[in-house]
């Protein structure tokens, strides 16, 4: 059985002016779908990652400069701080020195022992170092003042109870803690 | 066979077709290049992003740094303040407590502690003792003890335990 072949319509050919109007139509619509095509497969799908990578970018700038600003500030506030209490700072790092304190409070007192009792941490950041200081002074004024010049003393220290006075030979015998203060 | 004519050159598109070629393949270049502008676009912020997270990050671990040393410097001052005062009023303390020494009365030996005060001396009559020392001290200690003993010249050696009560 031989097949024939289907006979296809051929398409009528409409001039306009000597322009093919079905060709151009037709080139209109490829036109119109490789456009529509592209833009949405292409160009949406950037603009949007644009869009939301730009705005991401601006909120993490945002973030940034709220961070240095910040970091400034706090870098400001440590810096001022740490000037105004860097004897305090420096005097907690220091170890007690015997010799010096005897020497620190020779113009009051003549020490004639220093005798460690105790070490302990004090406040989870420091080391107490409790000491038991015997001396020998001639009035308690001494003692004040001694005490006053404490504050300026190189090393953090505190006076503490029990505190004795005990008069022998026109001079006062003088018994006290003394606790050194240190960072861990 | 000739020809009079001489053959023309004939295009395989006609004019307008190569005309419509031209502007398809513009416009799909100028839209694939304008994807491509934004997808670098967008890669450099990308980077940009990751480059400002990390500084941010770094930013955060330094202001949790410096808020330590600040809070450190802080406990350090309050430390110093305590220990100042503290010694501020042991000094007051102590310089209260001798003023409070009578003249007639001599003291040989006095103790101070936390919560108590023995203090030993010599008083020529113990009425001095009763009316010049004991008053004050009984005003500051819940409890006050003395004992007196007479020594060879008449005088009297006093022995003084003073107590103060924490709920004082």
């Amino acid at each position: 059985m031989k097949l024939k072949i289907p006979k296809i319509p051929k398409i009528p050919k409409i001039e306009m002016f000597g322009i093919d109007i079905i060709k151009n139509m037709l080139f209109f619509t490829l036109f119109v779908f490789i456009f529509l095509f592209l833009l949405g497969v292409f160009v949406t799908p950037s603009i949007k990652k644009f869009k939301i990578n730009k705005k991401e970018y601006y909120i993490t700038q945002h973030q940034l400069n709220k961070s240095e600003n910040l970091l400034a500030q706090k870098t400001a506030q440590y810096q001022k701080l740490f000037k105004e209490n860097k004897r305090i700072i420096f005097a907690l790092k220091r170890e007690f020195n015997k010799e010096n304190f005897t020497m620190f409070a020779k113009k009051y007192m003549k020490i004639k022992s220093i005798k460690d009792k105790n070490i302990s941490v004090y406040e989870n950041n420091f080391i107490k170092k409790t000491y038991i200081v015997t001396a020998k002074l001639n009035t308690p004024v001494d003692f004040y003042n001694f005490v006053d010049a404490s504050k300026n003393y190189k090393n953090i220290i505190k006076i503490y109870f029990p505190i004795v006075f005990k008069a022998k030979n026109g001079e006062i015998n003088l018994l006290y803690k003394l606790e050194h203060f240190k960072v861990k | 066979m000739y020809s009079f004519t001489k053959a023309n050159k004939k295009n395989i598109f006609a004019e307008d077709t190569i005309l419509w070629l031209i502007f398809i393949g513009a416009i799909s270049s100028m839209m694939i290049f304008f994807s491509l502008f934004l997808v670098t676009k967008s890669y450099l912020y990308k980077k940009d992003i990751k480059t400002f997270k990390q500084q941010i990050t770094q930013n955060n671990k330094q202001i949790n740094d410096f808020s330590k040393k600040i809070e450190f410097i802080k406990k350090e001052k309050i430390l110093y303040t305590k220990i100042s005062v503290n010694n501020e009023l042991l000094k007051d303390g102590v310089k209260n407590l001798l003023d409070l020494i009578p003249d007639p009365i001599t003291l040989t030996n006095i103790k101070i502690e936390k919560n108590s005060l023995y203090i030993y001396g010599i008083t020529p009559r113990q009425d001095v003792y009763n009316i010049l020392l004991l008053p004050p001290l009984k005003s500051i200690f819940t409890d006050t003890k003395t004992n007196f003993y007479q020594m060879d010249n008449g005088w009297y050696s006093f022995e003084s335990i003073n107590i103060l009560k924490e709920d004082k």
